[in-house]
């Protein structure tokens, strides 16, 4: 396996630290101001991670250094999944059938052993929240994930907080057993009428660059039952994938990656 | 720094690795054959430095929660930047992938400074901090007039197309590694 470090480029932040020289008394402690700016000539969509290091040399021969970071582009613009064909020859995410091929239309699956459907999906990028859902196959949701820009455009209405840190907020394990329950409280995310819930995993990392999904090249689920441990009842459902942008909002459907799979019936034997 | 040594910094721009230490080539008394000792590189040889540096602090600073919670900001307040490569005109390596830079442990333990927060974190365009108040403590018995300097490590493009870049390369079916 080639390991490769990442190239870097010289475009530095541009920092100011006032006052630049400061003495500080025997037991005191003194504040300095340090500002630092995104460096410019640089391609926000590489996604650009600068960093570097405010080193205080003392008259005495010591050296303290505080250390920044940051990136010069919006992390919820960062593709999340991988909907091309450049993994497999065919477009991800897909679904399987018992013999592994992707389906493209409709498809019965007995639920018997491994007549499951199996979900294959590739992350490029780690996502704090991933769902899978069965929805009904006469759903109107759809994907977000043909077009080149978002069915939803980003609704920015509200006024950035000063939070220093990503916005994701503390989602409630009641959201997680109850989805559907956040109607009342608002959210779009929740108003998606689903079947039930398949899967959910938070926080989870991206996919290696790895030719197996035992190396983590890519990911599987087998969808045999609800997340609950409930059978799916015979029917018609799609799968709907949704994997939550970085620094997203849990709550707003528009800061998902969508995802809606072919039909498939379930359809016992 | 060494290949196998992973890259941050977390999905939604916390600093981390906090600091590195050494992991290639090092000698420890694993006993191979004949009477000699094996050399291995790999981050299983770099966490007993840091195991060792924290036993070391805790035990001149104080066996106490508080030296515990410090510990993470002195060892990033004395860690040493190191560079991209050998080049003398090398670019210093993105704090991506060395956190603060190398640990020094005798600084870290015997230091009496603190510089803090010892982690400014920008963000990313849209949660952008800009501005950031930090504290120069003198915990010594003299004076000390302190001359600050920015030392900008390399830039790191992460992203190329929809991708990560780094890692293997040429993973693919169709090309395999």
């Amino acid at each position: 396996m080639v390991v490769e470090p990442v190239t870097l480029v010289s475009n530095a932040a541009t920092v100011n630290i006032i006052p630049s020289t400061l003495k500080v008394a025997a037991g005191w402690t003194l504040p300095i101001m340090v500002t630092v700016k995104a460096p410019t000539g640089v391609d926000a969509k590489t996604f650009p991670v600068f960093s570097g290091f405010i080193q205080a040399t003392g008259s005495d021969g010591s050296t303290l250094q505080t250390s920044y970071l940051g990136v010069a582009a919006a992390l919820k613009d960062m593709k999340i999944l991988d909907n091309t064909d450049a993994y497999f020859g065919v477009k991800l995410p897909l679904v399987a059938d018992k013999d592994g091929n992707p389906i493209n239309g409709s498809t019965t699956y007995t639920m018997k052993g491994t007549d499951t459907p199996l979900v294959i999906y590739r992350l490029v990028a780690g996502t704090p929240m991933f769902r899978l859902d069965l929805i009904d196959s006469k759903s109107n949701v759809t994907t977000n994930q043909r077009r080149s820009v978002p069915i939803m455009p980003a609704v920015e209405a509200e006024v950035e907080s000063r939070e220093v840190h990503s916005t994701i907020g503390k989602r409630s394990i009641w959201d997680w057993l109850f989805p559907n329950k956040g109607n009342s409280a608002g959210g779009t995310f929740a108003a998606v009428k689903t079947v039930g819930t398949v899967y959910q995993e938070d926080y989870i990392s991206r996919n290696a660059q790895a030719a197996t999904a035992d190396a983590n090249g890519y990911s599987t689920f087998p969808v045999t039952q609800f997340a609950n441990g409930t059978a799916i009842p015979d029917g018609s459902y799609k799968i709907l994938l949704r994997a939550l942008k970085i620094t997203g909002d849990a709550k707003k459907e528009e800061d998902y990656e969508v995802w809606t799979s072919p039909e498939l019936i379930v359809k016992r034997a | 720094m060494s290949s196998f040594s992973t890259y941050g910094p977390s999905n939604d721009m916390y600093f981390k690795p906090a600091v590195s230490a050494p992991g290639g080539g090092i000698l420890s008394t694993y006993p191979v054959p004949m009477g000699a000792y094996a050399i291995l590189s790999g981050t299983s040889m770099a966490t007993p430095f840091v195991a060792g540096a924290s036993a070391l602090l805790l035990q001149v600073r104080g066996k106490n929660a508080a030296t515990a919670k410090a510990a993470r900001g002195i060892f990033e307040n004395t860690a040493v930047p190191v560079r991209f490569n050998t080049a003398t005109d090398s670019l210093y390596e993105t704090a991506a992938h060395q956190g603060a830079g190398l640990i020094n442990v005798y600084n870290a333990v015997h230091g009496t400074g603190s510089m803090l927060p010892a982690e400014l974190l920008v963000n990313d365009t849209t949660h952008s901090k800009n501005a950031f108040p930090v504290l120069i403590k003198n915990g010594g018995k003299k004076d000390v007039t302190y001359t600050f300097k920015h030392v900008p490590a390399g830039t790191a493009p992460t992203i190329s197309g929809i991708e990560p870049i780094g890692e293997s390369k040429h993973c693919f079916l169709d090309a395999p590694c």
